[in-house]
């Protein structure tokens, strides 16, 4: 049982050798704040762990499972009202905001080294908004006032791009 | 479907990016299963955007590391909800733990039942290995025995030719001058019925001796028989199981003079 046990954590720290900085990675570009982010990282790391049973490689890749469980505990934490009181001013309800005010204040948060950088803001506020702000294509639609056919159009350039550029 | 059109419509860039609603959701994961081309390109937008993705890594905090594996070491701290749902966190775990046995039994079942049946097909193949080495072993005993015999200028190879009664069957036998020991190859003689077994009987001045019965299996190519110092012919007769104390002669299947 020891040795099992001990395999065990072996397994775990390789996993977290592995992906710790990816995770934590999206959880501080989500939440912005070190803090938080960290406990993210740390909950989702427990939450994989304890829930390695449902993952199902006939579905995808394990990294892909893996940020989908951290991406939804922060966006959680995001949208939690304790934290959108400290860190964010407006929820959904009050954001419909002008697009140009909107991508203004939204685009200072995005750091000089993220290659989103080098998307055209329109389209760079899209991902932002949908993957790092867990917004839908129809909340964004809805709130942004963009035609639906628009944003899908722009997701799907914005996603082009960024390919080409880890090409 | 316009696979073509779905694909660049953007709804695949959207999933990835976790911007559906569920019910579109699980539309794309159920084209995605059914469509070998929409889970292709699906899984060229998920493994580019992770590339993009892993290139916002940050080094976390070398403690978070410690306080993890702590954390999965040792027994899982309480949720952080309060105090008063400690009691239903016990209970939970204690569920949670009975599930683990049931389950961690039931595996080991499993995995118990699986070991026994691989190990008794591994004992069944060994022992018909063990069996057809035998075999092996016995035939090239027997093979080497006859060549000794052939070899042997000590002994002398009688043939016995077929009767009236079987004139194809032949047997040969080999007799040893100095020790008088006689061994029978009966390969060239019919199979015996059931309830019959054939005997060897040695002419002795006139007379009929008993020379033993030959086993059923008259493939094996040497069959030790009782020896005798002296002797003018050879018989096999078919008796009873067991044999007879006098020749059936009308069961005379083959006979030879000793030369």
């Amino acid at each position: 049982m020891r040795l099992l046990k001990s395999k065990d954590t072996q397994a775990f720290a390789y996993l977290y050798d592995q992906y710790g900085a990816a995770i934590y990675g999206i959880a501080l570009r989500i939440l912005k704040e070190e803090g938080p982010a960290e406990e993210v990282l740390q909950d989702a790391f427990l939450r994989c762990w304890d829930r390695f049973d449902e993952y199902n490689p006939n579905k995808g890749r394990l990294f892909t499972w893996m940020l989908n469980i951290t991406r939804n505990l922060a966006i959680d934490v995001l949208r939690s009202k304790s934290f959108s009181k400290q860190a964010h001013t407006e929820g959904i309800e009050d954001a419909e905001i002008h697009w140009k005010e909107e991508s203004q204040t939204r685009t200072e948060y995005i750091g000089v080294k993220d290659a989103l950088q080098q998307l055209p803001e329109e389209q760079r506020l899209l991902v932002d908004l949908m993957y790092f702000q867990g917004y839908s294509q129809s909340e964004i639609s809805e709130q942004f006032q963009i035609p639906l056919g628009t944003v899908k159009t722009r997701v799907r350039a914005a996603m082009l791009k960024l390919k080409e550029i880890f090409a | 479907m316009n696979l073509k059109e779905y694909i660049e419509s953007g709804k695949l860039e959207a999933y990835v990016l976790g911007g559906l609603s569920d019910s579109e959701t699980r539309e794309v994961e159920r084209f995605a299963k059914e469509f070998p081309e929409i889970a292709h390109e699906l899984n060229k937008i998920q493994s580019g955007f992770e590339k993009y993705i892993i290139s916002l890594s940050e080094k976390p905090a070398a403690r978070l590391r410690e306080e993890l594996l702590d954390a999965v070491n040792a027994p899982r701290p309480a949720s952080k909800s309060g105090k008063h749902l400690g009691m239903y966190v016990a209970m939970a775990a204690s569920i949670a733990l009975l599930l683990v046995f049931s389950g961690l039994s039931w595996y080991f079942y499993q995995q118990w039942n699986e070991t026994q049946s691989v190990l008794a097909h591994v004992q069944q193949e060994k022992e018909i290995l063990n069996k057809e080495a035998s075999e092996k072993n016995n035939t090239i005993d027997q093979l080497l025995q006859y060549k000794r015999l052939v070899s042997d200028t000590n002994v002398i190879k009688i043939s016995l030719a077929g009767t009236v009664l079987q004139p194809q069957a032949k047997a040969v036998v080999f007799y040893n001058k100095h020790t008088h020991e006689i061994y029978l190859d009966p390969t060239g003689l019919p199979s015996a019925p059931p309830h019959q077994q054939y005997q060897l009987w040695a002419i002795i001045d006139g007379k009929p001796v008993d020379m033993g019965v030959v086993s059923k299996d008259l493939k094996v190519p040497v069959h030790p028989m009782k020896s005798a110092p002296q002797f003018q012919a050879l018989a096999i007769t078919l008796e009873i199981l067991g044999g007879s104390s006098f020749p059936t002669l009308e069961a005379m299947y083959v006979l030879g003079q000793r030369g």
